[in-house]
């Protein structure tokens, strides 16, 4: 009873690290679809709204990163509070580290400049970031089937293997 | 009926949360209640104005007449000011900036200086900042006392606050547009440079009555125009006239039928008649107000009706 316990446990915990895994790759496809699409918004809000970038990027926001930005700017700086959103929601969003450098190297001009100059560096942040999600796009088609099955897999085997 | 007094009502809390942050500890031990200006410059001590001359703020976070003894100001220190200052919007005050100056909340302004970049002839931004310079905002209630009976006496009439620089003409006629406001007198005020009402998201710091609208950022003569035939109002409240626009503007709002109520820069009504395109402006107006800084900012010198 005791083994048949351990053998189901087992295969649900690879199971569980399985899907994980998968649900990591498409949570991080999403997340960048999502970062992209505030960006765009950002565009909007600075290059037509002129407004503040603190309001900007609150109307932005698509995931609660912008926002926690936004509450941080008057405290530290545009980069140092985009930075400080970007680590705290970095394992949340399910991010890597070079998807989070388009948005840190934004960071660094964002409010500098005038209006086309801001377009331009979100623009090419977008650039960036569209490569990044096109390469998440394509591990979730490579990879993502083969996590939540291989997990489950995994388990059958090592229970095979203990029993 | 209304009220006044001589309160001065400013709020120095304000102006130093737009100070760089390594700065502001030694601000926030200094008295300020009487200061006017404040001064970074790179590379130079941080210089406060006050009535009675320059200060500098030592390490010991005192004020000192030395400035050898003092706290300069490094560049990260002015970009964190522009920063703070333009509210990590840039693109937003863009246009402020070409004019030298940003409004900041609480009616203080931010002057600035650097390397002007010029498209088309025209200044286009200012890049490399080299020096900042906080005016303090001061409202002082009851500064109009000593004319507003002039102005409304028998009707409002069309007024000219002539002054030099610095001598009180904005304090003035933003307290006039309160007493008028609160007389029930239907008051517009057209703030080119932001001076008058120092509005900051749609509102402003000074206290303008009830019945007193606002335009601001928009050229003088334009929005003279744009305000006659928008808000209705009984007097137009304007600052710093001289151009024909605006002469041609005030014509067409003195026909109208609403009063004028507008500041020039000079030192007296002579000074004025010696020019004559300014000359024949003052046949719009039926009262020069002269100021000074004889006896302090606002010195009213004289009152000539014409």
């Amino acid at each position: 009873m005791i083994t048949l316990f351990g053998g189901v446990m087992i295969f649900f915990a690879c199971l569980y690290m399985g899907l994980k895994l998968r649900h990591g790759l498409y949570r991080r496809n999403k997340s960048l679809k999502e970062i992209i699409s505030s960006l765009e918004a950002l565009e909007g809000e600075i290059g037509f709204g002129q407004n503040k970038l603190k309001k900007a990027l609150v109307a932005a926001d698509k995931n609660g990163m912008f926002t926690f930005a936004a509450d941080n700017i008057e405290d530290y700086g545009v980069y140092k509070a985009i930075k400080k959103a970007v680590d705290k929601y970095r394992l949340k969003l399910c991010l890597r580290e070079a998807d989070t450098e388009p948005i840190c190297n934004l960071a660094l001009t964002l409010g500098k400049g005038d209006g086309n100059e801001e377009l331009k560096n979100i623009t090419y942040a977008k650039k960036l970031l569209r490569g990044q999600q096109r390469d998440a796009e394509e591990n979730c088609r490579r990879l993502g089937k083969l996590y939540g099955v291989g997990g489950a897999l995994i388990g059958a085997l090592i229970v095979l293997l203990l029993i | 009926m209304y009220i006044t007094s001589t309160r001065k009502n400013i709020n120095h809390g304000d102006i130093i949360r737009y100070m760089p942050r390594k700065l502001r500890s030694f601000f926030y031990s200094a008295d300020l209640s009487d200061a006017r200006e404040i001064r970074l410059r790179l590379g130079m001590p941080v210089c406060i104005y006050f009535g009675d001359g320059q200060y500098y703020i030592s390490k010991n976070n005192n004020l000192t007449r030395i400035p050898t003894s003092a706290v300069r100001v490094t560049r990260e220190d002015i970009e964190e000011a522009m920063e703070l200052a333009a509210a990590s919007s840039v693109y937003s005050v863009k246009n402020e900036i070409k004019n030298g100056f940003i409004t900041l909340r609480g009616g203080h302004r931010a002057g600035i200086t650097g390397s002007a970049v010029v498209k088309m002839g025209e200044i286009d931004f200012i890049k490399e900042i080299s020096a900042i310079n906080y005016r303090i905002a001061g409202e002082v209630i009851g500064a109009a006392d000593g004319v507003i009976g002039d102005i409304t006496g028998g009707g409002l009439k069309n007024t000219l606050i002539i002054s030099p620089p610095a001598a009180g003409k904005t304090t003035m006629l933003r307290d006039i547009a309160r007493q008028l406001s609160y007389m029930g007198v239907r008051v517009s005020i057209v703030d080119e440079r932001r001076e008058i009402a120092a509005m900051y998201e749609g509102r402003s710091p000074f206290d303008l009555g009830f019945n007193t609208d606002v335009l601001q950022g928009a050229d003088k003569a334009e929005g003279m125009q744009m305000v006659l035939r928008s808000m209705a109002p009984q007097v137009i409240i304007t600052d710093e006239i001289g151009t024909d626009a605006d002469i041609r503007a005030i014509q067409k709002v003195t026909n109208s039928g609403a009063a004028v109520i507008a500041s020039i820069h000079g030192q007296n009504l002579k000074m004025i008649n010696r020019r004559a395109d300014l000359r024949d402006m003052l046949s719009y107006f039926n009262l020069v107000i002269t100021l000074s800084n004889r006896l302090g900012a606002g010195t009213v010198e004289e009152i000539i009706r014409l």
